[in-house]
């Protein structure tokens, strides 16, 4: 039992919920937010090993404003992200690609929605070194 | 006066001498005459009293000798004899008297005072002539003047002149015929004939009208369009006025003033160009332009008139009244208009809405402009526009079914997105109900199971949203109140605020008129409205307000309001909310729901507006037409 923090900001509740029951069957500890505001607060207070984030919220681009703020302060929050979003990376039209964002976000993983739950297992098992 | 005496005698010189000089003249004497001959030259004496029986030189021969040199000397002879061979040669020699020896004092006196007088004259009499050559040299000089000044006008003048003799030679050739021509005035002058001058018997013809009544009176012309022939050969257009010149009632040349009409010309053509190209422009134009005089004879029929009214233009052309196009008493009431100051201004007309009288009897909706045309004040003519609006409302809808495809591939984007998220949540779903019957766990179970549904529902309910989106037929318009649809769609709406905290209040104008709507079409976009007014706020914050109002807009229409106290919408979202099929529902929306209350609001022929601000809250209005 690892017992490694895991946080899941997604305004889609049911997402959130259906992550945080399957990463909880891998003795993670899961906790979610539905936005960022109040996902902030969480990684305030639980100091998580992994942040797994979604791109479209409340803007077009929350998520990768959100992660650039984070990277820019990797050393109060050097945890690794996930963002996990039903944008492909070079998606035009909507005012920002991820692909020229994340040459500087450096965001750890991209998964493209739908995402196989054993990949999304997969992949935080890397990310944490588990 | 200077004297100069010339004796042999010493006696009679001083004797002489000292006569002269108490009279106060300066003398000079001498003995012989080439002595006197040199002081002559030295002295330039006025007066020369000489003796006639000099041994060097005869005397005569002396006084030829000093009048060729000085003419206006006075000479003086004295001689012993007084003998009439001497009188005859000195008279000859213009001497001045003669005096005979012994010299009497009186005598001498005499000669003198008759020389002074002479040498006064002589004096006078130059002068006069001075001033007389003076003068003559003035006004040769004024004379000069006037002729260059002539010469120059004649030079310089814009226009051509050329004037030639009688024998047809070149005289006057002036920079303006240089233009005109081609030629330079040298070679015209010395090498031209003025027959050359015109394209072959033109000449011929010009002498023919000089000398003829028809244009100005015999040996004159005035006005006479013809041709020149250029150095290049090239003919062009002058107007030509020509005189004959006489001196002493005799002819002796012709003068012709050469105005080049190429510049005219030009301008003429231009002139019928312009006016061919606003012929073609009245002809080709989309709308229809037709013009009848003031008895009501249409006198324009353009291609867009024959397109709206099915006549050809020979048909409306001849003789037809413009009564025939409207329809009963309509031309009349447009006349009226026209006159009057409601549209446009008295005289004018400006989009005014009319009906169109076919030749198939049909009525055609038209927006008629018009004007008065005036010549000299007097009414001409009546100039009307004709906009076919059948053919504005065909391209109305083109353009919104166009803009609704524009809206359906870049909605495509959006419903990939959808299905994306829906196939995700899918995905997670049957993964938990996978593990829950792997690990026996019945919770994890249901809610795998759980989670499969409801994506199952989002799938089907975005499918009908595509549908009623993609839909293109006309509203089914019936006479309805949409304070019942409101009141409908918040019964409706009701448990769902409540679950939510959410108070839901209506603020409906008792005294909205019914209106021609699609009572489904408004229910379902007041519907959508609402849904998105409660998503609007935050999951875990109770309290809002969500207020639908309805209200009488008079003139403008009616108007339907959801406004909610949510979290709102920054002016990036608010761009972007009806253009993408966007949602920020996270799992519940389809992105449709605004594309699709849009599209029926604009079938009906109305608008919809969004306010909104951060934090603060989203107000939509909804304003259709009565």
């Amino acid at each position: 039992m690892s017992g490694k923090k895991i946080v899941i900001i997604d305004d889609d509740p049911e997402i959130c919920d259906a992550m945080s029951e399957i990463l909880s069957e891998y003795d993670y500890q899961v906790f979610t937010a539905l936005d960022t505001k109040s996902g902030y607060q969480l990684l305030l207070e639980q100091r998580p090993d992994l942040l797994i984030l979604d791109i479209m919220m409340a803007t077009m681009h929350e998520g990768l404003d959100f992660a650039t703020k984070m990277k820019e302060r990797e050393g109060v929050y050097g945890m690794p992200i996930m963002i996990v979003s039903a944008r492909p990376p070079a998606e035009k039209g909507y005012g920002r690609t991820l692909e020229e964002d994340l040459d500087w976000i450096h965001a750890d993983i991209f998964m493209e929605k739908p995402i196989e739950p054993e990949e999304l297992i997969h992949n935080v098992k890397v990310l944490l070194k588990d | 006066m200077k004297i100069l005496l010339i004796d042999n005698n010493e006696q009679t010189r001083k004797d002489l001498e000292v006569a002269v000089e108490s009279d106060g003249h300066a003398v000079f004497a001498a003995s012989e005459g080439g002595e006197g001959l040199e002081i002559f030259a030295r002295e330039l004496p006025d007066v020369v009293v000489v003796d006639m029986g000099l041994a060097d030189i005869d005397g005569i021969d002396l006084v030829k000798r000093v009048k060729e040199q000085n003419p206006e000397v006075q000479v003086v002879v004295t001689s012993e004899s007084y003998e009439v061979d001497l009188a005859i040669q000195a008279l000859q020699y213009d001497v001045t008297d003669l005096v005979k020896k012994p010299i009497s004092k009186e005598a001498l006196a005499d000669a003198l005072r008759r020389s002074e007088e002479r040498l006064w004259k002589s004096d006078k009499l130059r002068a006069y002539v001075e001033n007389l050559e003076g003068l003559i040299r003035d006004t040769t000089a004024e004379l000069e003047k006037r002729h260059e000044l002539e010469h120059n006008l004649i030079q310089t003048s814009m226009d051509g002149i050329i004037a030639n003799d009688r024998k047809g030679n070149i005289i006057i050739f002036n920079e303006g015929a240089e233009r005109i021509y081609g030629y330079t005035r040298e070679e015209a002058i010395t090498s031209l004939h003025v027959t050359q001058l015109y394209s072959e018997g033109v000449a011929r013809k010009i002498k023919k009208m000089i000398y003829g009544p028809e244009f100005g009176g015999p040996g004159r012309l005035i006005n006479y369009e013809t041709e020149i022939l250029t150095k290049k050969g090239e003919n062009h257009p002058i107007l030509l006025s020509a005189t004959l010149l006489y001196e002493e009632g005799r002819e002796v040349a012709t003068v012709g003033y050469f105005k080049d009409m190429r510049e005219v010309k030009r301008l003429e053509r231009e002139l019928v160009t312009r006016y061919e190209f606003e012929h073609n422009l009245v002809q080709t134009s989309m709308d229809g332009i037709i013009a009848n005089d003031p008895k009501g004879n249409i006198i324009i029929f353009n291609e867009g008139a024959e397109h709206i009214y099915g006549y050809t233009a020979e048909e409306a052309l001849s003789g037809m009244s413009v009564t025939k196009l409207y329809p009963k008493g309509d031309a009349k009431r447009i006349k009226k208009l026209t006159y009057s100051d409601d549209y446009g201004g008295s005289g004018r007309l400006v989009n005014c809405e009319a009906k169109a009288l076919t030749k198939k009897g049909e009525l055609v909706p038209i927006l008629l402009s018009a004007t008065l045309l005036y010549e000299e004040g007097k009414e001409v003519a009546m100039v009307g526009y004709f906009k076919d609006m059948r053919q504005l409302k065909r391209l109305e809808s083109e353009l919104i079914e166009s803009e609704r495809m524009a809206a359906m591939g870049r909605a495509t984007a959006g419903i990939a997105h959808g299905v994306k998220n829906i196939l995700h949540g899918m995905k997670l779903g049957a993964f938990m109900v996978d593990k829950g019957l792997e690990k026996e766990k019945a919770d994890l179970l249901r809610k795998g199971w759980n989670l499969v549904g409801k994506n199952i529902n989002r799938i089907s309910r975005m499918t009908l949203d595509m549908l009623s989106y993609a839909r293109s037929s006309p509203p089914l318009r019936q006479s309805c109140s949409l304070n019942d649809i409101v009141n409908e769609v918040c019964e409706l709406m009701e448990e769902k605020a409540k679950d939510r905290q959410i108070q839901l209040i209506r603020n409906l104008d008792p005294s909205l008129p019914l209106v021609q709507v699609d009572a489904e079409g408004i229910h379902s976009c007041l519907l959508n409205l609402v849904t998105n007014a409660i998503e609007a706020f935050p999951e875990n914050i109770s309290g809002g307000q969500i207020t639908v109002s309805s209200r009488d807009e008079a003139d403008t229409g009616v108007s339907l309001q959801v406004k909610d106290t949510g979290r709102g919408m920054t002016k990036e979202l608010q761009e972007q909310v009806f253009e993408h099929l966007y949602s920020t529902k996270g799992a519940r929306g389809t992105g449709l729901g605004l594309a699709i209350t849009q599209k029926i609001v604009r079938e009906h022929g109305g608008t919809i507006q969004l306010v909104s601000e951060p934090n603060k809250g989203s107000c939509f209005t909804i304003l259709l037409p009565k």
